[in-house]
């Protein structure tokens, strides 16, 4: 019975999924419930997002090249819509969503149940993500947006702010079934502290996501109430609306997004070199403390005391010593599950180079950089060359980072998972030469968003400071940009192939630690064939084999 | 004579159940007290700001005009929240003890304080007065209660669509875990209404 029932038409088990009995192949697209097709779902449509959020990403950045006129765009308003659309989209449309397929699909195979918790509402969740989307696409082409500018439709803003809230809501829904999942599906013997580090990080991830993102939707209450059929005397101001939003793509929320980039290292990293990763707890530890510290929402323009004094009074949240303490505090625990994933790798076998270890690495990495870039915002030296009291910019930067170590680290885990998630492989060269070319793309982009921000440039804004060297940065910038768009391309080419592939796959090609690898390739419905015995240890599947060995 | 032996099966091994309703419950339900986090965390930094202009004298107005708001309707919601955080209990109570015709009362009653409590916002509402269009303070105060409205009003759902589901004869004394989520979920509707009514009716 609706979306809180467990049940669903075909029963498995007590929690079991399925396809629907009859139909053709749209018909079981659209009324699938099985975590796997959701998942896939999520996937596909997420790449497809990435693709066109690049683009938009680029032509912003093209925008840039030339800071003394408008080029590319009509005018500074719809600039401002591209810059802020490519902002919304990289987030909600892209990375969360990205996560939230792979987990769809993975995160129920990894504890061992038959079905992802609450099937139906994992599936109306994509699909009221998927229609919000669009609305919110439409809501931008229609004059909406959230400013920083005057000229929009209040019309189109009214359903910008509410696509996005619909967005943000069913990204909540499906945290809740994968949260859910973890929680109340493991196998008799699988503590928490024994769950994959994919799973752990998932668990993670979304329980910020759930303590976080409702605030952003208070906030997009506010902003739509002030809005509706008057002129709008707070927080529905044009100049105002993105104010009171934009710390969801600041720091530290904008590493919450993220946080599922550190299990994907924890996962790879100790199948490739064929050794359990050294302490583990820590490294769980480490990706819960980094959860903790990217709870962001505190960190609001609206929470600084004096919101329309502050600069006045120097109040302002950037200088606060929590602010300050937690940008830097926060590198630490991505250094120490990088750390650990060296020492597994020094005491593993020497692996081979795969488009998944490549991707997973590059992934930590590009967050690594995100974390420093992050650091540098708030130290001292900024307040020290600019006695101006002008804020250093650096979310463009840290966007850019984050949206590059997301799509990496996805590029490691579809690789790895393929078998699981297309029942076929991605095939190597492609998806490291894809991943290189993120990891390039990142740094190129984000460095010199970063030296731009150094130099002066807003963050949203074509207006730069004194210096011409912005405008060689924003070209580095294009050029950044245009190899991740090249990467994700040829990510696309080397996943549809795997996508459409029917050859006979072994259940377990890499000898891996963790359940999934049980169930065959692709897991049917049901996902295993036997019933999952009592979990003794946090790697049972390299328990079984080192005993049989 | 022989002696006769008497054969008794152990017991029944006690039922294991993953709970996925109770958890996927109080996941949701922190998810909708954090939205009133936020809420809350607005409304107080908008008036701490408007203090801040007071006291140094950069503008700021009274809060709230003297009366506006009236303590009794505020505190009438609580004390009716509360009752109906006993009621939702004992519901749970009952289906655990098997005493259906105890959870069909306690459930109906929990429905009948949350509507009482709807009623009682909405009396609120139009006894405020305050043009929602000329003041924050105002727009801040409507935005809040309107929402826990609605999160009431969600809450109603769940429980009566649980209660529906207790009639059929779902739940037992071996699984509560419909009413228990119910419980849940409404426990969050009273807990954010504390804050509101010390925000509102009471710091004024």
């Amino acid at each position: 019975m609706t979306a809180t029932d467990t049940h669903t038409e075909i029963h498995v088990d007590d929690y079991g999924a399925l396809e629907p009995a009859s139909g053709d192949g749209l018909y079981r697209l659209v009324a699938s419930n099985d975590h796997k097709m959701v998942g896939r779902l999520w996937i596909g449509t997420s790449l497809l997002f990435l693709l066109a959020t690049m683009i938009l990403g680029v032509v912003a950045n093209i925008e840039r090249l030339s800071l003394d006129e408008i080029d590319v765009y009509d005018d500074v308003t719809t600039y401002f819509q591209g810059w802020i659309l490519f902002r919304t989209a990289a987030i909600f449309m892209v990375a969360v969503p990205l996560f939230i397929g792979i987990a769809t699909v993975i995160t129920p195979l990894q504890v061992g149940s038959a079905s992802i918790a609450f099937p139906r509402l994992a599936a109306a969740s994509f699909w009221s993500w998927f229609v919000a989307s669009g609305i919110h696409i439409a809501s931008f082409l229609a004059d909406g947006g959230f400013g920083p500018t005057v000229g929009t439709r209040s019309e189109a803003t009214l359903l910008s702010i509410v696509s996005l809230g619909m967005m943000i809501v069913a990204i909540l829904a499906a945290s809740v079934c994968i949260a859910t999942t973890v929680i109340a599906l493991r196998p008799a013997g699988m503590t928490l502290l024994r769950v994959p580090a994919f799973t752990w990080s998932m668990l993670v991830a979304t329980s910020v996501w759930l303590f976080s993102l409702p605030v952003l939707v208070a906030n997009l209450i506010y902003a739509y109430v002030d809005l509706q059929g008057r002129t709008p005397i707070s927080f529905g101001d044009p100049d105002r609306i993105w104010a009171s939003i934009n710390w969801a793509w600041s720091q530290p929320q904008i590493y919450a997004y993220a946080i599922p980039v550190l299990g994907v290292l924890g996962e790879i990293v100790p199948v490739s070199a064929k050794h359990r990763q050294a302490n583990r707890d820590v490294v769980l530890t480490l990706i819960g403390l980094f959860g903790a510290l990217s709870f962001g929402a505190w960190a609001q323009h609206a929470l600084s005391r004096g919101a329309d004094a502050a600069f006045e009074d120097g109040n302002y949240i950037y200088d606060e010593f929590l602010y300050v303490g937690f940008g830097v505090v926060i590198i630490l625990p991505v250094l120490g599950v990088l750390g650990g994933a060296a020492d597994t790798l020094r005491r593993g076998s020497l692996p081979k180079l795969t488009g998944a270890l490549i991707g997973a690495l590059a992934g930590a990495l590009m967050l690594l950089g995100a974390v420093v870039a992050g650091a540098l915002r708030v130290i001292p030296l900024w307040d020290a060359l600019h006695e101006d009291n002008v804020l250093l910019s650096s979310a463009t930067a840290q966007l850019t980072m984050v949206l590059a170590a997301v799509i990496a680290s996805s590029i490691g885990a579809l690789t790895y998972w393929s078998p699981k998630i297309f029942g076929g492989y991605v095939r190597d060269p492609l998806s490291m030469v894809a991943s290189m070319a993120i990891l390039g793309g990142g740094v190129l982009a984000g460095v010199a968003d970063m030296v731009s921000a150094f130099l002066g440039q807003p963050d949203v804004s074509i207006t730069p400071a004194s210096e011409s060297a912005v405008e060689t940065m924003n070209l580095l910038a294009v050029m950044g940009f245009a190899m991740i768009v090249v990467g994700v391309v040829m990510l696309l080419g080397a996943l549809i192939p795997a996508a459409r592939s029917d050859e006979e796959l072994p259940d377990d090609p890499w000898d891996g630690h963790t359940l999934e690898w049980a169930a065959p390739s692709p897991p049917p419905t049901g996902n295993f064939v036997e019933p999952i015995e009592l979990i003794r240890s946090s790697e049972p599947l390299l328990d079984e084999f080192e005993e049989v060995s | 004579m022989a002696t006769e032996t008497v054969l008794v099966a152990p017991p029944a091994p006690e039922l294991t159940r993953n709970r996925t309703l109770v958890v996927g419950t109080a996941f949701a339900a922190v998810a909708s007290i954090m939205v009133f986090a936020g809420l809350f965390a607005v409304y107080i930094a908008v008036r701490q700001n408007n203090e801040f202009l007071v006291e140094n004298g950069l503008g700021g107005s009274l809060w709230f005009p003297e009366g506006a708001v009236q303590i009794a309707p505020g505190t009438m919601m609580l004390f009716t929240t509360w009752i109906s955080a006993f009621s939702i209990s004992w519901a749970v109570q009952a289906i655990r003890n098997d005493d259906r015709r105890n959870a069909y009362v306690a459930l109906g009653l929990t429905l009948l304080m949350g509507a009482a409590v709807i009623n009682q916002m909405v009396f609120a509402i139009i006894d405020f007065a305050l043009p929602i269009d000329r003041s924050t303070p105002a727009y801040l105060l409507y935005v809040i209660y309107g929402s826990y409205i609605v999160f009431v009003a969600v809450a109603m759902v769940f429980v009566l669509l649980m209660a529906i589901r207790a009639i059929a004869g779902q739940f037992n004394s071996r699984n509560a875990d419909g009413v228990q989520a119910a419980a849940i979920f409404w426990y969050a509707t009273v807990i954010v209404y504390m804050p509101v009514w010390y925000l509102i009716t009471i710091t004024k």
